[in-house]
């Protein structure tokens, strides 16, 4: 295969957009096909390197989109992608408030009203859907790096990681951004309608 | 008539069964069956074809096979028993179309329809 990733040696970095199952089994033979496709004097070169390069991005978002969906189980952990519905599902509360308030005009009662409720939905689920990504994300990368990957490399291998890192990303800025604004004592009603308003909230920062 | 298991097939879909149903065929002949079959109208790419291929493969439709070739990168594929069923399926299917469009064809004829004419 090496002598075909030579002659195409772009067209074969593109293919590292496909899950690295998918490579594994389909790369030398998209090498193959294309170097028939190309080889057959009867056609034009330009079109097929069109109808190629067209073709490329459609079909490995697709591949990934279905990697993801469950399709290629043996790439990503189950638990990595149990953790990060489990914790996608504890952020609901969260976006639940938001929208409410948007639709209510503000009418949740006070923080202090609901301080208990606010704390254990709009905090705590957050705080343990953080917690419980991180954790995936590192047993999958300790695994790994027994099997001798780098923590680096695993670090940076987005296509696999994505989903437990923006999940566990989500629930450290909610968990950090709500008790913030409590703490700052700029609210008079519930803290989570400030997301709509980052000027005012800007300036309760400054006020400290 | 064959029993139909599901909807109709994709047409990427049919036209890869259709064309394994000459003989077993690796990626480039594939492409070039299913565009002599449709008229030149489908024209696949890499990513297309061994896209449909993987999840034709996963539902056991068709199956990779021993072939001998000068170029051992290349890969045959052929139908395999639901394959054939499956296409046969889908055979009985467009036959019934084409007959009942030939039976409307006549009908349109009786009532002067010039959209049949030609």
């Amino acid at each position: 295969m090496d002598g075909l990733k030579h002659r195409f040696p772009r067209y074969s970095r593109l293919l590292w957009l496909y899950p690295a199952g998918y490579r594994m089994q389909y790369e030398e033979q998209m090498l193959q096909t294309l170097a028939d496709m190309l080889d057959d004097p009867g056609r034009s070169k330009a079109s097929i390197w069109a109808r190629t390069v067209l073709d490329l991005p459609v079909s490995a978002i697709y591949q990934q989109l279905s990697y993801e969906g469950g399709i290629m189980k043996n790439e990503t952990p189950s638990y990595m992608k149990r953790s990060a519905l489990l914790g996608s599902i504890m952020l609901l509360p969260f976006w639940a408030v938001v929208i409410i308030n948007s639709l209510n005009n503000h009418s949740i009662p006070s923080s202090h009203d609901w301080e208990l409720t606010y704390k254990l939905l709009l905090v705590g689920l957050p705080v343990i859907a953080f917690l419980l990504n991180i954790a995936a994300f590192w047993r999958w990368v300790a695994t790994r790096h027994k099997l001798g990957t780098s923590y680096l490399k695993s670090l940076f291998d987005f296509r696999h990681n994505w989903t437990v890192l923006v999940v566990a990303g989500l629930g450290l800025l909610i968990a950090l951004f709500v008790p913030f604004h409590d703490s700052v004592h700029c609210l008079t009603g519930n803290p989570v309608r400030e997301l709509h308003n980052p000027h005012q909230t800007l300036q309760c920062i400054l006020r400290g | 008539m064959g029993k139909r298991t599901s909807n109709l097939l994709p047409q990427v879909t049919f036209s890869i069964l259709f064309a394994l149903s000459l003989k077993p065929r690796h990626g480039y002949e594939l492409m070039q069956q299913i565009e002599h079959d449709s008229n030149g109208r489908v024209k696949l790419g890499p990513g297309a074809l061994y896209g449909s291929i993987k999840q034709l493969r996963e539902e056991n439709l068709i199956e990779e096979m021993p072939f001998e070739d000068d170029n051992e990168r290349r890969r045959y594929y052929r139908l395999t028993k639901k394959g054939w069923d499956r296409l046969s399926s889908e055979l009985d299917y467009f036959e019934n179309i084409v007959r009942l469009t030939g039976e409307r064809k006549g009908l349109g004829k009786q009532f002067g329809a010039s959209v049949w004419m030609a």
